[in-house]
């Protein structure tokens, strides 16, 4: 078959599937935006934490005090560093990858909100702007998760076999 | 004409729901790819490294701790007590004392009996904020203190250092006199961790140059002593605790 005429012939891509990709593709980014963000500013408005942001501590941590090891300050990259994964994941399709997917988000989400509620409950109603995106990229997530796209081409030859 | 006598075909009614899902149904060929899917995954791992950079860099080259000059460590450590910012008092104080957080704790109450003046009540109102405070919180001292932080408000006014040389000579230690400064503080127990009722602010100042007593009769001039450790000026509770001993008697 010439071409031109597999062209012709090809089986009409969806473009509504296409937006729905890129919507999810769009709100990883945010998640990730937002748990990164919430590095870099202090989660409660009062209290122990309210000056201190976690990268702060964690840079306090690197410097090496109350003798705790310097890698520990690298702690700080796990709740950012599961939503950066899920970010780099985000465009790719099949099973694999929305289990890898939902698995990452329940982490994510269950260490991000375990924490705001920990701290929480010794500074409590003094919920400040890091909680507030951590809560956010939870939801992001969450959203994301529906957007995905679980089939794969019937092809494995085809132009997007993941 | 009658509505049985139309001549053309009638396309079937199909909801546009339905319509919607028909056009998810497209066979899987039909996803689409090519190059503008390649771009989108290297756009996407792109930003991640990129945002992965945004904490790694910090993290890499870390700031140093410490300051300057004697009186600028004092300051970062008592403005640190002001903000309730954990980072800056640690990073104000000797590493070699941070570093071992039994040292430190030791040094800390050692200093902490001459900062304490023995003798003084505390106003009713302060108290009942501070009782209220350990009523709600059922855990350790220290998660009482923890929690106790959230209902203060701390504001630092018109602190004067003065420094002067070390009475033994080291040109690598330093005593920092407090000559004037005044901590207000303020206890809300708004911000406690279950609301309480009927109960005002509480709020009183604490003169930072009038001196520590002991047993509430001797007044000595407050001051720290700090190190100097590779350049940089840390504040020492160890020796300012020993400094003050013979200070006080």
């Amino acid at each position: 078959m010439s071409a031109p005429v597999a062209a012709a012939t090809a089986a009409p891509v969806s473009s509504t599937r296409r937006r729905r990709e890129l919507v999810g593709v769009g709100l990883w980014a945010l998640a990730a935006a937002a748990w990164v963000a919430a590095m870099l500013v202090p989660w409660f408005r009062a209290g122990v934490t309210a000056s201190t942001t976690p990268l702060e501590v964690a840079e306090l941590l690197r410097a090496g005090v109350l003798g705790v090891p310097p890698v520990a300050g690298y702690a700080v990259l796990l709740l950012p560093g599961i939503a950066l994964v899920l970010l780099g994941i985000a465009p790719l399709r099949g099973g694999g990858a929305m289990a890898a997917r939902v698995v990452l988000w329940l982490v994510g989400t269950a260490a991000g909100l375990l924490l705001v509620v920990f701290l929480s409950s010794i500074s409590a109603q003094t919920f400040g702007v890091g909680a507030a995106l951590v809560v956010a990229g939870c939801v992001l997530g969450g959203a994301a998760l529906g957007l995905a796209t679980v089939r794969v081409p019937a092809s494995p030859d085809g132009p997007d076999a993941t | 004409m009658s509505q049985d006598d139309v001549d053309y075909a009638v396309p079937a009614a199909v909801p546009r729901s339905r319509r919607r899902e028909r056009a998810d149904d497209a066979p899987a060929d039909g996803l689409w790819g090519g190059r503008p899917r390649t771009w989108l995954k290297v756009g996407c791992w792109g930003l991640a490294v990129a945002l992965l950079l945004v904490l790694l860099l910090p993290l890499v080259t870390v700031d140093e701790t410490g300051s300057d000059s004697p009186e600028a460590a004092v300051a970062q450590l008592v403005q640190g007590i002001a903000d309730t910012d954990v980072v800056a008092i640690i990073g104000a104080v000797d590493p070699v004392e941070t570093r071992d957080p039994d040292r430190a704790d030791a040094a800390y109450d050692r200093l902490s009996t001459r900062l304490f003046r023995r003798g003084e009540v505390a106003p009713p109102d302060v108290t009942a904020v501070l009782v209220a405070a350990e009523r709600q919180i059922s855990g350790s001292p220290d998660l009482t203190a923890v929690a106790t932080v959230a209902a203060l408000e701390l504001e630092l006014d018109g602190l004067e250092l003065r420094t002067r040389p070390d009475p033994g000579g080291a040109s690598s230690r330093a005593q920092v006199l407090i000559v004037d400064g005044e901590l207000d503080v303020v206890l809300d127990p708004a911000r406690l961790p279950d609301a309480v009722e009927g109960m005002e602010k509480a709020a009183y100042s604490v003169p930072l140059d009038e001196g520590w007593r002991r047993d509430g009769a001797v007044l000595v001039q407050p001051f720290l002593v700090t190190v100097e450790r590779d350049g940089r000026w840390y504040v020492s509770l160890e020796a300012s605790a020993d400094a003050l001993l013979p200070e006080l008697g």
